[in-house]
């Protein structure tokens, strides 16, 4: 079931197991208390709307709740937080480059 | 199951019981006990009880572009459960008109639910508020941020006045919050419904100055003891005009 939302990012395939299974943001966290995990709502909103990826703990809790494979779940999180970081990092990069840049312009203008 | 289809039949009807509910179910989970705690915050609201009861998805920063020649701040779209907040806005907690558009869309999500048309809310629509939807979102987003008791309580627990604030025309005056003490020429009544709300907007979600003002004035925290009409120089904000003339 899992393979269907491999090129989804995380949070919408959680979105989307939950509305397979036609249950609220309640139902789920009720369900993850049953087996023993502890989430607030704000959580499972960051999780679903703002691309935050949970522990692995969690995310086999999940797979759990939502009977799909827990290991291509982790996997799928795996790709998303290593994007995440290239992605950050090519950023920073850039910002470095520009720093330096303005900084070398500074001192070519100093010693003018 | 069977118990949230109940609490949704017994949902209460008017938008003030519904936003003090919303309001306290928050201070119940953030588990706030004196009044000093108190900081209402519409992201966290959203997140802690707006999107797990309504799973409405809120996304700012999207140009909406204008609508019949008016630029369009908040978008409400039912069928797709979207609100979209226009890109001219900054993000929150630098400008207080993201939240007062993000509320004012919340009230749409939620009283205006069965509707298939979309709702584009430009500045006039907001404020002027000639329709009864308009005029609904707006009481939402005001009992939502700024509770009745909750503004009297922090007014009090900020100033300390034996009697309620008197506008007396344009002079000096003296402003004592939180200890300290300043002097400020006032001009209008407006201004001096500002200034007073000036210390006090960081606990209600940092909405304008405006609105809280308003609202003391609408609890009758601040008096006017002059002919003046609140908010009569800003034209953007009529339908407060109008409010008071009803």
């Amino acid at each position: 079931m899992s393979s269907d939302f491999s090129e989804l990012s995380f949070g919408e395939a959680v979105f989307r197991l939950r509305k397979q299974k036609e249950w609220t943001v309640r139902d789920l966290i009720a369900r993850i208390a049953d087996r023993g995990g502890k989430v607030s709502p704000a959580y499972i909103t960051r999780i679903e709307q703002y691309g935050e990826i949970p522990s692995p703990e969690m995310i086999l809790t999940l797979a759990e709740v939502f009977q799909v494979d827990g290991e291509k779940l982790l996997q799928q999180a795996k790709k998303i937080k290593v994007q995440t970081f290239e992605k950050g990092l090519g950023e920073k990069y850039q910002k470095a480059i520009a720093q330096f840049r303005t900084q070398r312009k500074k001192t070519w203008d100093r010693s003018l | 199951m069977g118990q949230v289809a109940v609490a949704r039949s017994t949902r209460p009807r008017s938008i003030k019981a519904l936003a003090a509910s919303y309001v306290d179910q928050y201070i119940a989970e953030k588990k706030w006990k004196s009044l000093q705690d108190i900081r209402l915050d519409i992201q966290d609201l959203y997140e802690m009880i707006l999107y797990p009861e309504h799973e409405y998805r809120m996304i700012s920063g999207v140009p909406l572009g204008y609508h019949e020649d008016e630029k369009v701040l908040g978008k409400t779209i039912p069928d797709e459960k979207l609100i979209l907040i226009d890109d001219s806005i900054s993000p929150p907690h630098r400008d207080p008109r993201h939240v007062s558009t993000a509320a004012h869309e919340w009230g749409h999500a939620i009283f205006h639910a069965g509707r298939t048309e979309l709702f584009r809310c430009s500045k006039r629509q907001v404020f002027d508020a000639s329709e009864d939807l308009e005029r609904q979102a707006n009481s939402f987003f005001e009992h939502l941020l700024m509770p009745d008791d909750l503004v009297k309580a922090q007014f009090y627990e900020c100033y300390q006045p034996t009697t309620p604030f008197r506008y007396l025309g344009r002079r000096d005056y003296y402003f004592n919050a939180f200890g300290g003490s300043r002097r400020l020429l006032i001009d209008s009544y407006t201004e001096f419904c500002r200034a007073l709300a000036y210390p006090l907007t960081p606990y209600f979600s940092r909405v304008s100055k405006s609105s809280l003002g308003l609202k003391f004035h609408k609890l009758g925290l601040v008096q006017n003891f002059t002919s003046e009409r609140i908010f009569a120089e800003t034209t953007h904000i009529g339908y407060i005009i109008r409010e008071m003339q009803q």
